[in-house]
């Protein structure tokens, strides 16, 4: 749910990078840090979780334009994936607005991606949220390590094994090197937009 | 309520985390205060247009207070918007301070403040906390109830165990230590500030109650006599379900507290012998939230922790076991299991007439349930925590 601050006529709302440990979540909101300096409001939070990092930023969407005269901030973050951050995931999830969920194309990572998705699904419904219904995008990232010769998912196997029942939009990527970060951020913030824009619609059917 | 607060709430229904979210966004200028009945003083933090600027926490101040403070997890905030002179001692982003400090809790790297979770995180503490006695600290006073006031000097006995007494006291100013007699000299087992309650509730119904402990004040205390006529009156207005639960608490703590003595004396018992053979009727950590009584056979309940597991109460006919849902005592079903004899029976408890029956009662009555279960959940932990 998107947070309407009156003070500051913003809506604020927030995305979620969820994916398998070292599947490139930090490396999608590093580049988008790095590239979209103009829209980023603050500094960068890094905190060190096992095994991972955990990011935060805000991002302010220029493209997007204004909803009833408010800006639009987006919190960008990722989550850590181990099972001992419950306090961590729950402040992160709670309230999420839309989620890129970050698959690792190596060939060896294929069940950890199936894990994670399964375990996105359990965390969102805890807090009363159905992966069908948010605004999701999946991102098949690391495609270039098949340049380098190592063991690759295609992307059609990886399509059938995570979002042939989802069948949220999709992405190749290889956030190394920026290739596709952008186009699944925009994508996740345009559903992510639509969906807010539906809420306000009915709030004003609701009103007669 | 103050009259300056603006908003206070439950640390429970809206975490630290949140708070700071809701203070962050509307740029609030004050002081957000924090208590929990088992630390002694509250924890306070001020802000500045919405970003915390400096902290304090026990001994604690600026960063390091904050981050204490996020093992609060019970307990009460309230903020009042004033003009706050602090120098901006922290240079953590919001969101850094909010991210970090979740993420030590979940380490476990700070100390969760409340009725003992399931993964007793306690056996990480640094051992520079090991060894000093907790203090708990009780809710607000009720000055209607108090009929006398009473001054005591450093290192008076107020009660003494073995004798007969009634009264109960409440701490107004000052802690007291409550001590268990042994063979071989005095126990402490636990020391309680402003607020807490000192005595027994079965005090209030038994004619002849003697005193299972010994309560001698630390420095200068004063202490409050309670209205024991209007307590009684409340009491025996009480329905005999409701009752059976009050002693059957009662009863819980003085178990604790003799067991708390017999692992000081090294008498301790060998769990897995008593509980051999024995059924389980509530796992640990299992969801349950029936409230049986016990109407024949014997009820075990055991804590297991890392350490070990740990007996910490035998109950029968006339006892209570489940989750009742306004005594927060740190045993069954989230933090211990219940193991039964053969012969067990019970009879189960209507949850909502329990609870429309607490809510009914006056705010004395209820502090005085409320502090018996905190103490309860923090003499247990004690136990748990000492070798």
């Amino acid at each position: 749910m998107a947070i309407f601050n009156i003070k500051k006529r913003e809506i604020e709302c927030k995305v979620v990078y969820y994916g398998p440990g070292r599947c490139g979540k930090t490396t999608n909101l590093e580049y988008i840090f790095k590239s979209y300096k103009k829209q980023v409001e603050g500094e960068m939070v890094s905190i060190n979780t096992e095994g991972d990092r955990t990011l935060f930023f805000d991002f302010l969407p220029m493209e997007l334009g204004k909803i009833k005269g408010c800006d639009v901030r987006v919190q960008l973050f990722t989550v850590p994936g181990q099972v001992q951050y419950s306090s961590t995931r729950k402040l992160v999830l709670k309230g999420v607005d839309g989620v890129v969920f970050v698959a690792d194309s190596l060939d060896v990572r294929r069940e950890k991606n199936m894990t994670s998705l399964k375990d996105l699904q359990k965390n969102l419904k805890e807090y009363g949220l159905n992966i069908f219904k948010i605004p999701l995008v999946i991102q098949y990232n690391k495609r270039d390590l098949q340049d380098e010769g190592l063991p690759v998912m295609s992307v059609e196997k990886m399509e059938k094994d995570l979002n042939r029942q989802l069948k949220a939009p999709s992405f190749a990527a290889s956030a190394v090197s920026g290739d596709g970060v952008g186009k699944t951020l925009q994508e996740c913030m345009k559903l992510t937009l639509q969906a807010l824009h539906r809420q306000f619609n009915w709030s004003k059917e609701d009103n007669g | 309520m103050d009259k300056k607060a603006v908003i206070a709430g439950n640390l429970s229904f809206l975490s630290l985390a949140e708070v700071f979210q809701l203070l962050g966004g509307n740029k609030n200028t004050g002081i957000l205060s924090i208590n929990s009945i088992y630390s002694e003083k509250p924890g306070l933090i001020y802000f500045q247009d919405g970003k915390a600027v400096d902290a304090v926490c026990g001994t604690l101040a600026g960063l390091d207070a904050i981050y204490a403070l996020f093992g609060w997890t019970e307990g009460e905030f309230e903020f009042s918007k004033e003009d706050i002179t602090n120098k901006d001692i922290i240079k953590t982003s919001q969101m850094e301070i909010i991210l970090e400090g979740t993420k030590m809790l979940d380490e476990g790297r700070v100390e969760e403040l409340g009725a003992v979770a399931l993964e007793d995180r306690s056996s990480e503490r640094t051992s520079k906390e090991s060894g000093t006695i907790p203090v708990i600290k009780g809710p607000l006073v009720d000055y209607m109830y108090v009929v006398d006031e009473e001054d005591f000097e450093d290192n008076a006995t107020i009660i003494k165990q073995g004798k007969h007494g009634n009264w109960n006291w409440v701490v107004l100013d000052g802690i007291v230590e409550i001590r268990k007699e042994t063979p071989n000299g005095q126990v402490p087992i636990i020391r309680v500030g402003m607020g807490s309650f000192v005595g027994s509730i079965a005090g209030l119904l038994l004619q002849s109650n003697v005193r299972s402990a010994t309560v001698v004040s630390i420095g200068r205390a004063q202490l409050g006599v309670l209205d024991s006529q209007r307590l009684s009156m409340e009491y025996t207005r009480l329905s005999s379900n409701f009752k059976e639960i009050i002693l059957s608490l009662d009863n819980r703590i003085k178990q604790i507290t003799n067991k708390t003595v017999e692992v000081f004396s090294r008498k301790k018992k060998d769990v897995k012998e008593i509980i051999k053979g024995k059924k389980v009727f509530i796992k640990q950590g299992d969801k349950e939230d029936g409230i049986y009584s016990i109407d024949q056979g014997y009820a075990y309940v055991v804590r297991s922790t890392k350490r070990g597991l740990f007996l910490l109460c035998t109950l029968e006919e006339g006892d209570f076991i489940g989750d009742v849902p306004f005594l927060r005592f740190g045993h069954e079903p989230n933090s211990a299991s219940v193991y039964v004899t053969e012969n067990f029976a019970i009879n189960q408890r209507n949850r909502g007439e329990l609870e429309n029956e607490y809510e009914q009662l006056s705010v004395t009555f209820k502090n005085m349930i409320k502090n018996s279960s905190g103490f309860l959940s923090a003499t247990t932990k004690i136990l748990c925590d000492l070798k």
